[in-house]
């Protein structure tokens, strides 16, 4: 398998999403907060952000850096958050925002050391 | 020889003093500093007296149940209060028969036996031997009432009872059969050897026995002081812990020990919960009870050692009508807390970012503070920015073109750090305005604002300044008719206890349909930031359950003052939703000119209420 | 009290209450379409233009009312809805009863109240109007804004009140995108210089010639689309609005300032008569709608001598709710002659037992 990866077409290695990689974050993410697979990238939560008008950051992304495995970004982002639950109530699908950033933050440890 | 079998009773009273003892000291030392002064400030004969007046009244006579419900408060007053009688009793008794004052317990306890045979006679005797039978059956009718509540709950007036983990079912057999075995251990003695009152002795010269099968009484006997015996090993690992901690808690209690951050008081108060489940029927998480996240629940999962799982942690409202319902006055929210910032009180953040946002900083006698959830509630925003420049306050509306959060969120999250970096910032930022007051339309904020920001200046509500206009005769709004109904907001309600202030606003604007309130009784709109588990579909529940209860026939508006109720309530869409701030404001634009411009002024607001 | 005896009963008169009129008619029934509006034709009398042809909703009322005039009810406001065995009695307002075996319901759609979502600002700031606002304003031919001032830059907002569970909408309205570039369009059309962005999740262009529209919008008009979603609207001082929302393709959060926001609002449907009859409020589906929405005709309420067609069985544009109502109608004539030939079986069996 580990040739195979090399098989077919050529993206060079910093700009490939590799989506033959599994991604055990995020699968145990999906698993606890079942409510982040119905995302449709949107953007309402990052528009109303209280970090987005600074940083950029917001849920939307937060979501595909933890699908697509771009977890420094993710990491970064995470610590942004003021938690103050607007990306909630904009959310079209109700994804259950607040609960995924700490869970996510509890996967990836972000903790004060 | 044969009095071998009070061995079971005195090893399990000698255990259960030993345990309780060294768990008291364990927790004792376990409390915070800041606490441990508070005590001893607390020390005064007047302390004392009112606790103990507090003991017999909630450990004995259960007060507090009374008032919630009556056929409650008599099954758990009977056993309490009996039992406690029986041993009081008892114990005169044996000061009488025997003439010491220190006898040791098992005497009292079994004295029966101890005078098996003493034929005496005379009013005393007879006396006594009448209280205690009164006493068992009083005892017993609660015991009665307790078995019947497990079968049928709907009888007691409770809605739901409490399903209980195993060892408190099995410390629940043992109690049951304390009396039971008690009744069957008298009877019997006096089916031997006479004696008794009109019901032990009744019953006992009922049943006809040989003399040879007397040892049969001793059996009994045994039984008694096994039971009793293994009650007492099990209570410091069952429920029934609280039989005993309701003490220690309320001297605690009336020390004004806090129990945020203080593992120690923490353990006292979880284990003076009894379990009652008065808190289940109040709690409106009814739609969502998989995950245990209910006080009692909770409460029992720290008790039994077992940690709560992080969902059920997460899976409250905070809204706090549990604890206001509680007979015992356990502080459920902060024990929450406390989990919630063991959980996640280290979690890291970075809001360095907010140092590189170009705040305004006028200087303005006003800080008007949105709060993030107003960002998403444009109505209450203009409304106040009208009324605000109707009245030609000199205002800034700090937080119109970026947000701010109040940190309140990250604090009922648990992430404590976080919080208070964020509480920093948001502090500085609205004093760099050298504000005289600060109203916020959000009563979230202004929780936070009361309880964590240490403001020298006073914090207001929009309704208390709509309220200090009105009081001033300055705008005085016209009423129309629209039949309204006001929510409550916890924040708000229970949590500040700002009642009247927005239902005097209302009253002048319409036709006010409830006046009346009873101050700690409102609902959760359901959309509390507290709480992480619970889907739309359940908040939505929630919500149109509290908007069904509080609307009669013909209401047809709702207001409220907080706008995540507003928002919350729209969703669910079945009234049309206004803040009291938007009512105010259109009523506002209604009066003639010259009646505005004549009124504005910049006004001092020394008579604001002031901060706590 | 006046008592009207009819084969079929027509609630609505919009486009699919007249469809299935014009057709039960031409194959004899007798029939009475009961409007609660004093003129019949549905929203084809709000709407200036039709997608996707540019149509005028006009000349595709004018033929479905011809012939009909005297069947047509209007400013008939239902009272009661009940049903026997044999038959559906309709009561209204000056006590008129109606009965008939056959009710067909054909009660549309009720546009998505916008005030709920406040965020929008609709309500609340001038210049945010709905779509259905804007056809009114396109039909008077007088895009102005309060100001009296012609827009310069309009932002269309899709989905408003559909696909969205905090509405509790959870469907996707359906013709709301492609109305979304017939106005937009048609904005284009008459104020020359305008610029029209229209903010999406996911455009759903789904029926025929839709995407011609689309490309048209994009090569003549030069229409911006956008994908992402408002999320809140601010005022400035000169009456100009702010909106916020994050640009998910640069994946950067984004402001705009505008003249006017267009709220593509959605469908949702007419309660009036499942308010009052329990036996048609039994047929709402899950989405709230009426019907069960499956394949298998059959499925559907039809046996009862209760029809459903148009925009109050899901989201349709006026094409799909014509063909839906003919389709239907032909089931009423089905249901009418079997029971018809039932009525006569039952009578013969009534004349043979009188005879032996
Ligand atoms: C902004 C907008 C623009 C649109 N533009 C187009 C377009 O360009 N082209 C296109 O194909 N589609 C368009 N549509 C869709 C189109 O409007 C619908 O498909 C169509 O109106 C559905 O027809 P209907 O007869 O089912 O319902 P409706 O048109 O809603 O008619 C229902 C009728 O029933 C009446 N009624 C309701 N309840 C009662 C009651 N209790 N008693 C008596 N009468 C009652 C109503 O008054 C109404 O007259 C547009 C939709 C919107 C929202
Ligand atoms: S608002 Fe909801 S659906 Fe939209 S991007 Fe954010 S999480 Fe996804
Ligand atoms: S909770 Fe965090 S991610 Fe969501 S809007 Fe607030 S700051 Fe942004
Ligand atoms: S928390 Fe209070 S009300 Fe709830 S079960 Fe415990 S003692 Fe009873
Ligand atoms: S705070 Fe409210 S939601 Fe939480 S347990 Fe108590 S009553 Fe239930
Ligand atoms: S048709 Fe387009 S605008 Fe309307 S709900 Fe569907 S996706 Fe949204």
């Amino acid at each position: 398998m580990i040739g195979m990866t090399d098989f077919g077409f050529k993206i060079h290695k910093d700009q490939l999403l590799d989506q033959d990689r599994p991604n055990v974050a995020y699968k145990e993410m999906i698993e606890k907060v079942p409510s982040l697979s119905l995302c449709i990238s949107c953007g309402s939560c990052t528009a109303t952000c209280n970090s987005s008008e600074m940083t950029g950051m917001g849920f939307r992304k937060l979501h595909l850096y933890l699908k697509t495995g771009l977890y420094v970004n993710l990491k970064r982002g995470l610590k942004y958050c003021q938690y103050c639950g607007k990306c909630w109530l904009v959310c079209p699908r109700g994804v259950n925002t607040r609960k995924a950033i700490v869970e996510m933050k509890r996967i990836f440890e972000i903790y004060k050391t | 020889m044969e009095s071998f079998f009070v061995i079971p009773f005195t090893i399990g009273l000698i255990f259960l003093i030993i345990s309780l003892t060294a768990s008291y000291i364990r927790w004792f030392m376990a409390l915070r500093i800041k606490n441990k002064v508070r005590l001893k400030k607390a020390l005064s004969i007047k302390w004392l007296v009112v606790s103990l007046v507090e003991v017999f009244r909630e450990c004995l006579l259960h007060i507090r149940i009374f008032k919630v419900n009556k056929r409650l408060w008599y099954m758990h007053m009977s056993l309490a209060f009996g039992w406690f009688l029986l041993i009081l009793a008892g114990h005169i008794e044996t000061i009488s028969k025997t003439g010491t004052f220190f006898a040791s317990p098992y005497k009292a306890i079994f004295l029966d036996f101890y005078t098996r045979g003493h034929l005496e006679t005379g009013w005393s005797v007879t006396g006594f031997n009448y209280i205690m039978d009164i006493l068992l059956i009083f005892v017993l009718s609660g015991l009665f009432l307790a078995i019947y509540k497990r079968f049928n709950a709907k009888l007691l007036g409770v809605g739901k009872t409490a399903n209980h983990s195993s060892t408190d079912k099995v410390a629940l057999a043992f109690l049951w059969l304390v009396f039971p075995a008690r009744l069957i251990a008298e009877t019997l003695n006096h089916t031997f050897y006479d004696g008794g009152g009109f019901f032990t002795g009744f019953l006992g010269n009922l049943i006809y026995l040989q003399e040879n099968y007397n040892f049969l009484s001793n059996a009994a006997w045994l039984f008694y002081s096994s039971v009793l015996g293994g009650f007492f090993i099990l209570l410091p690992f069952s429920r029934y812990m609280h039989i005993f901690t309701e003490i220690p808690h309320i001297f605690l209690k009336n020390a004004n020990i806090e129990v945020l951050h203080d593992d120690g008081i923490t353990n006292f108060q979880v284990h003076a919960c009894s379990s009652c489940g008065i808190c289940l029927d109040t709690c409106q998480m009814n739609v969502k009870t998989g995950l245990m996240g209910q006080s009692l629940y909770f409460l029992r999962n720290l008790r039994n050692g077992k940690k709560p799982k992080e969902n059920s942690i997460m899976n409250c409202l905070m809204c706090g009508r549990c604890k206001q319902v509680c007979p015992v006055q356990v502080d459920t929210l902060s024990i929450r807390m406390n989990e919630r910032n063991r959980m996640n009180g280290k979690m890291n953040y970075d809001f360095s970012y907010l140092d590189e946002a170009s705040w305004p900083a006028f200087q303005s006698r006003i800080v008007f503070f949105g709060g993030c959830m107003t960002r998403l509630t444009p109505a209450i925003r203009e409304a106040m920015k009208k009324i605000f420049m109707l009245t030609g306050e000199d205002f800034i509306f700090i937080d119109e073109y970026e947000a701010i959060c109040c940190g309140r969120p990250l604090l009922l999250s648990g992430q404590y750090e976080a919080f208070r970096e964020i509480v920093n910032r948001t502090r500085r930022r609205i004093l760099d305005c050298h504000p005289a007051l600060i109203v916020t339309t959000c009563p979230i904020c202004l929780n936070t604002f009361k309880n964590d920001y240490y403001f020298q200046i006073p914090v207001v509500h929009h309704s208390q300044y709509l309220n200090s206009l009105i009081k001033e005769g300055r705008f005085i709004p016209q009423r129309n008719g629209v039949k309204t109904v006001y929510h409550d907001p916890c924040e708000l309600g229970r949590d500040l206890g700002i009642y009247s202030e927005p239902r005097k606003v209302l009253d002048s604007l319409v036709y006010l349909q409830n006046k009346d309130y009873k101050a700690g009784d409102g609902l959760c709109c359901g959309g509390s930031l507290a709480d992480l588990e619970l889907d739309v579909e359940e908040k939505m529940q929630i919500a149109r359950e509290t908007i069904e209860q509080i609307v009669t026939n013909d209401t047809q508006q709702l207001t409220t003052g907080c706008p995540l109720c507003k928002m919350t309530f729209q969703m669910a869409g079945l009234y049309p939703v206004k803040d009291l701030a938007e009512i105010y404001a259109e009523s506002m634009i209604t009066l003639p000119v010259e009646k505005i411009t004549a009124n504005m002024k910049i006004r001092n607001y020394s008579n604001m209420p002031v901060n706590r | 009290m006046k008592r009207t005896e009819a084969d079929c009963i027509i609630i609505g008169a919009g486009p699919a209450g007249l469809k299935a009129g014009t057709i039960l008619q031409s194959l004899g029934y007798k029939i009475f379409i009961l409007e609660k509006e004093y003129q019949p034709g549905g929203k084809l009398l709000l709407w200036n233009t039709l997608f996707p042809h540019d149509e005028s909703a006009m000349e595709i009322l004018n033929p479905l009312l011809k012939d009909q005039k005297k069947n047509i009810m209007t400013s008939v406001q239902i009272e009661t809805i009940t049903k026997s065995p044999e038959e559906f009695t309709v009561a209204d307002q000056n006590q008129t009863i109606y009965t008939s075996p056959a009710l067909f319901i054909s009660t549309g759609f009720k546009p998505f109240n916008a005030g709920r979502k406040e965020e929008y600002g609709y309500g609340i700031y001038d210049n945010v109007i709905t779509s259905v606002e804007l056809e009114d304003k396109l039909k008077n031919n007088n895009i102005t804004m309060t100001n009296g001032k012609v827009p310069g830059k309009v932002a269309m907002i899709h989905c408003v009140g559909s696909r969205d569970i905090k509405v509790g909408n959870e469907y996707c309205s359906s013709v709301c995108c492609i109305t979304g570039i017939k106005q937009a369009m048609e904005l284009g059309k008459r104020i020359p210089g305008i610029q029209v962005s229209c903010l999406y999740m996911d455009l759903r262009l789904n029926g025929r010639f839709y995407e011609d529209n689309y490309k048209m919008a994009q090569m003549s008009h030069k229409i911006q689309f956008i994908r992402g979603r408002l999320s809140e609207t601010n005022e400035d001082v000169d009456g100009s609005l702010v909106i916020r929302y994050e640009d998910t393709l640069a994946g950067k959060p984004a402001k705009m300032i505008v003249d006017m926001i267009v709220l593509l609002v959605g469908m949702q449907l007419d309660k009036s008569v499942s308010r009052i009859c329990p036996l048609i409020n039994e047929q709402t589906g899950t989405d709230g709608f009426f019907g069960t929405g499956k394949i298998d005709f059959s499925s559907n309420p039809q046996k009862d001598g209760l029809f459903f067609a148009g925009a109050c069985t899901g989201p349709k544009n006026i094409t799909e709710s014509m063909n839906e109502a003919s389709r239907v109608a032909f089931e009423v004539h089905h249901f009418l002659k079997n029971s018809l030939i039932s009525e006569i079986h039952d009578r013969h069996d009534r004349f043979r037992l009188q005879n032996s």
